[in-house]
């Protein structure tokens, strides 16, 4: 049972503040069929409010690129998204075409199957075929989709992954058609258990609420993925903490605040029908 | 439309796996399910399509994979890449997804120009373009194929399969303006013999789906 963030954020070492939140997220819009101008606007909300980066799909990174200009706000974008099942030639040529427009990260997804089959050479083997082509200083992180892994799969793909060179492990794509559960805090205490301490991990999949956010900074995480960092932020905002954008002005009261993600500029779908992430998987 | 036999049926439809992230001991057992028809073509993901090619190839069927899927949000470069990939290790058709971002931007020449790089790789039959048609409004969708006819190509595909339920409306659509000028697959949630006898009725050449076996029965 996690406390509510109000008590949380009091833990030593916790974010208490808005601003000291956001440096642990990468607001994250991977919808289909967003237009620039419609990405241009996210990304700007997220240089407002000093997200540690903004996560997008890999044609919309120069888009970006611009955006965050001046500011300190990372661009980070996927490669093999979300299913994974790429050649590992095929993973590193993407890599590499995305680190060329600027990307600063790159969030790769392993090849599932392979990990769910237990070839995790293979797995060490595409990992280090993308850190090749990626150049120094690019950031990479390693989606092992936890939901679709059991415990021992997680650890030994996290394990390899981390071999190849993985800068972070992530927990999930978060793509409704494999993510049959969101990350918990509890997928972040097994892999901080088994990883060195100079890999990072990233929470993503179903984080929409300041206390899922703490709740799985408390067990680890040093980077949360969601598409929901506005709300997530609300739980700490104060009169004094920094304006969600489009507020009219300070708010009211004190203390946890949460509002529709929708209200004030989280984007729920570019596209008005709700599209983007549907039931069933294919292929 | 009366109703098809199994084997009929059959070679309207591209048969892909229900199994999420599969390995290829699942994979392999997915086609042993497929004995005793033949398909218009079989999909696999990229990863997969070089140990398939030989399985499928002594099953007698053709061979199909994605590209820029499910997102249709790769760099034409990248698409590149895959595509080339993808036919070196034995694919027979390539089912590329649309750049749905450029196209709502009004960035049509961008939409030509990613399908054309893709379009010279291979021979234009071997090319069907997902337009998703469920993000579009009727104008959109008849827009889209027309792009999707500058480069060449004359194969259209609803959806990538994750964007809910194909509907025999959008297939209707397409056909009505173009007749038997162009190629249709219906994908998406099709997962019943009347659903994809519907989508037949509708005008579609092919039904994608991953129920092969709730379609056809038990094999002869």
């Amino acid at each position: 049972m996690i406390p509510p963030p109000g008590g949380l954020a009091m833990d030593a070492g916790l974010p208490s503040t808005p601003a000291a939140l956001a440096a642990y997220i990468d607001q994250t819009n991977l919808d289909l069929g967003c237009t620039r101008s419609e990405i241009r606007a996210f990304v700007q909300t997220a240089v407002d409010q000093r997200f540690k980066a903004v996560c997008i799909l890999p044609n919309m990174v120069p888009t970006a690129r611009t955006v965050v200009r001046g500011s300190a706000v990372k661009v980070a974008t996927v490669v093999s998204f979300p299913l994974g099942a790429d050649t590992p030639t095929v993973k590193a040529a993407e890599a590499r075409t995305v680190a060329d427009m600027g990307a600063d990260e790159v969030d790769m997804v392993i090849d599932i199957g392979r990990a769910r089959a237990g070839e995790y050479t293979a797995i060490r083997e595409e990992v280090a075929g993308v850190r090749g082509a990626l150049p120094v200083g690019v950031v990479l992180k390693v989606i092992i989709e936890m939901p679709l892994l059991d415990a021992e799969e997680s650890v030994d793909a996290a394990l390899a992954a981390e071999r190849g060179g993985a800068d972070l492990i992530q927990t999930s794509t978060g793509f409704k058609g494999l993510s049959l559960r969101p990350t918990v805090a509890s997928d972040i205490e097994l892999l901080r258990s088994m990883l060195k301490p100079e890999t990072g991990v990233k929470a993503s999949g179903g984080i929409r609420t300041t206390e899922d956010a703490l709740g799985v900074i408390a067990a680890g995480a040093d980077r949360i993925g969601s598409s929901r960092g506005l709300a997530i932020l609300d739980g700490l905002r104060t009169p004094d903490s920094g304006q969600r954008p489009g507020s009219a002005g300070p708010l009211g009261t004190y203390g946890p605040v949460i509002s529709p993600a929708d209200a004030a500029g989280d984007p729920v779908s570019c596209l008005a029908s709700g599209l983007g992430w549907g039931r069933t998987p294919r292929t | 439309m009366r109703d098809l036999r199994s084997a009929e049926l059959a070679l309207s439809l591209e048969a892909s796996i229900a199994t999420p992230a599969p390995t290829r001991e699942e994979l392999e057992e997915f086609f042993k399910s497929l004995a005793g028809w033949d398909y218009a073509a079989v999909m696999v993901e990229p990863a997969y399509v070089t140990s398939s090619r030989p399985i499928l190839s002594a099953m007698g069927q053709r061979l199909a994979t994605v590209i820029g899927h499910p997102l249709g949000a790769l760099t034409t470069q990248a698409k590149v890449i895959q595509a080339e990939q993808a036919l070196e290790d034995g694919a027979d058709e390539l089912n590329v997804a649309l750049d749905v971002s450029a196209f709502r931007s009004g960035d049509y020449q961008r939409v030509i120009d990613d399908l054309t790089a893709v379009r010279r790789l291979a021979d234009a039959g071997a090319i069907k373009v997902i337009y998703y048609a469920a993000a579009l409004t009727d104008q959109e969708s008849l827009r889209a194929a027309e792009l999707i006819g500058e480069a060449g190509i004359t194969f259209l595909i609803t959806s990538s399969g994750f964007q809910g339920p194909t509907e025999g409306h959008q297939v209707e659509v397409i056909r009505a303006r173009y007749g038997s000028a162009l190629r249709l697959m219906a994908w998406g949630e099709i997962d019943s013999r009347p659903e994809a006898m519907a989508m037949l009725a509708a005008g579609a050449d092919r039904v994608a789906t991953s129920s092969t076996r709730a379609l056809l029965g038990t094999a002869p």
